[in-house]
């Protein structure tokens, strides 16, 4: 983990509140996994005091990516920076995905598709399959989709308005079967880890899930971020955010 | 050369900033930003007697300029901090020093006497002022009785220096300061946190698991301060300021005050070097104003 004042070197508005930014961390691009956060200090003054979590979206060489939806103060400051600009981010942080060697099938649940995309283009590198499950509300929170398609061999939409893909929900939409012979990952809001947990418990099989928890220190010092799994409380910061979901409670 | 080493009865720190119980785990998660051995000291999470689960999330909540915390001190418990947690400071220098809570007088007492030989430990710091426990915490720290019970019990219990932590949450803090000191505690820091609450109002419900959480962060400095002023008149001990400190000018705020040394909890989920950041413009400040120690800052508010 590092701690680094770099500079912003693009940004850009994907969709109206959605924001892509890279930042120059040559260390940390090195060493980021998909799966892992950075941790980055919205304000240079005491308020808002706390560091926001973000998803890795990709690293390559010197740039380390992540992709933002403006929910709230926090994320509606970060977003009026601009490249040239310095930022102070911690990270990479926190248990990324294991990666299996099968064919993958990743779930994803409107900006939960930020640690995806990254997981994606890991798995086209090594030659892993990779089918591709994305829903939210409407094709206007669906950032990255036309990325996705270019590398993901197979891209399944869903939209709760039908504006793009099939209207409704993308737990709707998974195979019949999802079978051992596919590893499967998922990151997405509360209500569709839920959902899908009660469909692969129903099945018999496991996934991987990236959570999220409000966060203060992000190193496993505070104790705040906890949540809970079938063997008592665990941080998100360390111990997750990817969790089994045979263990976590939701 | 501006000597900024401290005297906090028979501990000595070798300079006055240090991390606040809570902000820093047990020593080690900070450690490959940088040495601890370059604090005054380092405040381990509050332990307790056997390991603690915590309270329900969502524990933490930001608050303007600050947060509420209900973590309920899940922690690993006196076995795990002297099997695990201390062991795994060995080789790594650092004034370390134990936060302790109990649920009962026999409780304090069972964690010093566990704690007498335990390496890596330089004092032991008696939290009877966590706001976010059923049992023990706060309810302790402010009766007077209670704290000059514990602080006596302890001090008999261990050869180590001990720190009694205050609770902000009590009508006269002066009162309980001067039942520490009659107890014999070495010194006094102050302030945990604020007792809080907050409410979303979408759901109308309250924000936090435990529904009540402590308040801390810059939004709370000035009660803060004000505190220690009182305090450091109040008794002869020297002060651990803290509450809301963040940048230097917040620590030279707490030793005009009359703190003798400053901890730092919230600011270092900001920034984790913020400490290193404070102890430099601390040196600067003295230098820039050719006073030679720490010690007299305390001085000037003393006729106020
Ligand atoms: C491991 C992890 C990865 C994440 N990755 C992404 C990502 O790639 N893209 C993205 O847009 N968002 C991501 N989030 C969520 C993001 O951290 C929040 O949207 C952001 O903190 C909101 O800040 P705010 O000030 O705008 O919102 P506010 O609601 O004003 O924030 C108030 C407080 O609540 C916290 N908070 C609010 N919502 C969340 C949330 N969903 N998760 C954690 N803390 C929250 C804030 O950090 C802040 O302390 C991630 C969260 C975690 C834990
Ligand atoms: C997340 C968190 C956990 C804390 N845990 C403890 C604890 O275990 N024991 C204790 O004495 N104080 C604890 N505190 C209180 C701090 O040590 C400190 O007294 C308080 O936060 C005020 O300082 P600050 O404003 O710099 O954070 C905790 C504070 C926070 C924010
Ligand atoms: S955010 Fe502090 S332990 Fe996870």
């Amino acid at each position: 983990m590092n701690l680094v004042t770099t500079e912003i070197l693009k940004t850009n508005e994907v969709k109206p509140g959605y924001f892509l930014h890279d930042y120059n961390a040559p260390l940390m691009a090195k060493t980021s996994e998909p799966g892992q956060f950075i941790h980055v200090r919205v304000a240079a003054g005491p308020h808002p005091i706390l560091r926001r979590p973000f998803s890795i979206c990709s690293a390559k060489e010197d740039r380390l990516q992540i992709l933002f939806r403006v929910v709230g103060e926090g994320t509606h400051l970060l977003s009026k920076v601009m490249p040239g600009e310095k930022i102070d981010i911690m990270g990479p942080i926190g248990t990324p995905f294991k990666i299996e060697h099968k064919p993958a099938v990743l779930i994803a649940g409107g900006i939960g598709c930020a640690p995806l995309y990254f997981l994606a283009l890991r798995m086209k590198e090594a030659n892993i399959p990779v089918r591709f499950y994305y829903g939210a509300r409407s094709v206007s929170d669906l950032p990255l989709h036309e990325e996705i398609n270019a590398i993901a061999g197979e891209l399944n939409i869903t939209t709760e308005d039908g504006s793009l893909g099939k209207k409704g929900l993308i737990t709707d939409v998974l195979p019949d079967r999802l079978t051992q012979d596919f590893a499967v990952y998922a990151c997405g809001p509360e209500t569709m880890l839920h959902a899908l947990k009660k469909i692969l418990d129903a099945q018999g099989i496991s996934a991987q899930f990236s959570l999220e928890n409000r966060m203060a220190c992000g190193v496993g010092a505070c104790m705040g971020c906890v949540t809970r799994t079938i063997s008592g409380f665990k941080r998100v910061c360390v111990d997750g955010p990817v969790f089994s979901s045979d263990d976590v409670v939701i | 050369m501006t000597d900024l080493s401290v005297k906090l009865g028979r501990l000595t720190l070798k300079n006055p900033v240090t991390v606040a119980s809570g902000a820093y785990g047990y020593g080690a998660e900070y450690l490959t930003l940088y040495a601890p051995s370059l604090l005054g000291a380092v405040f381990l999470k509050g332990i307790t007697p056997k390991p603690r689960a915590g309270n329900q999330p969502p524990r933490i909540v930001e608050t303007p300029a600050g947060m509420l915390n209900a973590i309920g001190l899940q922690n690993v418990g006196i076995e795990g901090l002297l099997k695990d947690k201390l062991p795994a400071l060995q080789g790594i220098e650092g004034c370390f020093i134990a936060n302790i809570a109990g649920e009962s007088i026999d409780e304090f007492v069972q964690i010093a006497e566990a704690l007498e030989n335990a390496p890596n430990l330089s004092g032991i710091e008696v939290n009877v002022s966590c706001p976010n426990v059923r049992k023990g915490g706060m309810a302790f720290g402010v009766s007077a009785k209670a704290t000059e019970a514990i602080t006596r019990a302890v001090r008999k219990s261990t050869s180590l220096p001990i720190i009694v932590k205050l609770t902000p949450n009590v009508t006269d803090i002066r009162e309980i300061a001067r039942a520490a000191e009659a107890g014999g505690a070495d010194a006094v820091s102050l302030i945990n946190t604020l007792l809080g609450m907050a409410i979303d109002i979408e759901k109308r419900r309250p924000l936090l698991g435990n529904i009540t959480g402590g308040l801390s962060g810059p939004a709370i400095r000035p009660v803060a301060v004000n505190m220690v002023w009182s305090v450091s008149r109040a008794i002869k001990i020297p002060v651990i300021g803290m509450g809301g400190v963040r940048t230097w000018e917040d620590a030279i705020e707490f030793f005009l005050a009359g703190a003798s040394a400053i901890s730092i909890g919230t600011a270092v989920f900001q920034d984790p070097l913020s400490p290193l950041k404070i102890l430099d413009g601390i040196q600067k400040y003295l230098e820039k104003n050719s006073i030679d120690s720490i010690k007299h800052l305390s001085e000037y508010l003393k006729k106020d």
